[in-house]
């Protein structure tokens, strides 16, 4: 159970990190930007609102996990920081298995700052406007949309730390874990395109097996669809949220245990 | 000997890469030579915006609306008409990427037909409007008066205003407009009211072609 003791420990060192505070600061403020921007705007007010907590909740993410997460495993593993704590009785599983569970903590403490923040400032200002201003907002869909977020970096979380056990440098694993952001961001729209009957009645055959085979593997909510639904009132159903939500936490495992078992060998 | 030909393997490498490059640039040249001949402005890809604004379609297209006040702006205060002729990109852009975004379908129905003067291309988005909002009663409202009034096409105000009736709480106001226009008894006074109405609907500084219109059918009715 050393694993406990590092995920307590990567907490508390992921809370002293300034750009940490940073981070949280502007989740704090995120619902004032929301607010302005949405003021702007003549009738999908709440939309707007909404529309801004979903960017800025991917845009905190995104800093979160390439600015913490990477340089901190880079720093254990590249700064020989982890022979520190890979002393017995820790394992290698243990400081695995800490470091994941402390970085999801921490990742959970910035969504929730910025959900309470964001229905804070939803209750303060949207609440004040006639109905046909909100575009049906209501707070358990900001809820709603942080919960998808998370789960949707959870696997990116995965896929780190297996970039992490193979890699030979911080700029590898940051090279690596930016392809994977970008790929995340624009495969799926352009995966969409290419399904497009416009586009597969030139496509060849063997292609359009490959672009299907693809489509299975990869969720088929996607985060556009997500954010678009919740913005205008509507919600996610039960069955399309298990299925994104189990899909993540599988690609999440197997990179894990993939990372697992390579760092298990590596020559530190 | 040997040697020899292993000194010549890298230039002929940087030879070799550079021929192919200048190939590259060349057709990517060409392109950007075609589409200077088109407006950058007004021919977009749909899927690009989809690519770029990948899990947050949402707030693109709230700055693409951001962009269309900026462009009416400019056109008003700088004086430059010609500006307006970009708005229907913008629109259609941000119609594209948030298919549901009820602004988009306002400015459509007053800055684009009445601003910009491009009543088709208003009708046409209204039209994509009716059918992702098939609840809201506005849309083919608008558009079949804007196919009344600035297309005056009475075939295509009959086919959009009978929709009217059929989307839930329409106002007994716009049912009786409604179905003035489809008996084609209106009045320039009715067409009048009706774009004093849609005057409220729209913020202070987007009126200005709207008045326009207003003032035109009253000097037609003198």
């Amino acid at each position: 159970m050393q694993w406990i003791k590092l995920a307590h420990l990567t907490l508390f060192e992921l809370w002293q990190n300034r750009t940490f505070k940073t981070l949280l600061t502007v989740a704090l403020l995120t619902p004032l930007l929301a607010v302005g921007l949405s003021s702007l705007f003549l009738y999908d007010i709440g939309k707007v609102y909404v529309d801004v907590v979903a960017a800025m909740a991917q845009l905190l993410a995104v800093v979160f996990f390439i600015f913490l997460v990477v340089t901190l495993l880079s720093r254990d593993i590249f700064d020989r920081i982890v022979y520190v704590f890979l002393t017995p009785p820790m394992s290698r599983r243990d400081y695995y298995i800490g470091r994941f569970l402390g970085i999801v903590a921490v990742f959970v403490l910035l969504l929730l700052v910025l959900l309470l923040s964001s229905v804070l400032g939803a209750w303060l200002y949207l609440d004040g406007l006639s109905d046909m201003y909100q575009s049906g907002y209501k707070w358990n869909y900001l809820g709603q949309l942080v919960f998808f977020n998370f789960f949707q970096y959870i696997s990116i979380l995965g896929f780190i730390f297996f970039v992490v056990s193979w890699s030979s440098g911080n700029a590898e694993t940051m090279l690596f874990t930016l392809a994977m952001l970008i790929f995340s961001w624009i495969f799926p729209p352009v995966l969409a395109a290419l399904q497009s009957p416009d586009v597969m009645k030139d496509t060849p055959e063997f292609v359009v097996y490959f672009l299907q085979w693809i489509y299975d593997v990869i969720p088929h909510l996607r985060g556009a669809d997500i954010t678009l639904s919740i913005a205008h009132g509507g919600s996610i159903g039960y069955q399309d949220t298990f299925l994104y939500v189990a899909e993540h936490i599988l690609y999440s495992v197997i990179f894990f245990a993939l990372g697992l078992a390579v760092f298990k060998r590596r020559d530190l | 000997m040997g040697e020899m030909k292993k000194q010549w393997v890298l230039p002929l490498v940087v030879v070799v890469l550079s021929l192919l490059l200048f190939q590259i640039r060349d057709s990517s040249h060409a392109f950007y030579e075609q589409n200077r001949t088109q407006s950058w402005a007004t021919e977009y890809s749909a899927t690009a915006d989809r690519v770029l604004a990948g899990a947050v379609p949402g707030i693109f297209s709230d700055f693409l609306m951001l962009d269309v006040f900026s462009i009416y702006y400019e056109a008003q205060q700088a004086k430059k008409p010609s500006e307006m002729k970009y708005v229907n990109t913008y629109l259609s852009r941000a119609q594209s990427l948030d298919p549901k975004f009820f602004d988009v379908y306002r400015l459509a129905s007053s800055i684009l037909a009445y601003d910009a003067n491009m009543p088709n291309e208003a009708v046409a988005l209204l039209k994509k409007g009716m059918v992702q909002r098939p609840y809201v009663w506005e849309f083919p409202f608008f558009a079949g008066f804007l196919a009344h009034d600035l297309l005056k096409d009475d075939k295509l105000a009959y086919e959009l205003m009978s929709s009217v009736a059929d989307r839930e709480n329409t106002p007994v106001m716009v049912l009786t407009l409604a179905s003035r226009f489809l008996e084609s008894s209106s009045t320039k006074e009715d067409a009048i009211l009706f774009l004093k109405g849609l005057l409220q609907l729209v913020p202070e500084g987007n009126r200005e072609g709207i008045k326009k219109r207003i003032e035109a059918l009253k000097h037609e009715e003198n």
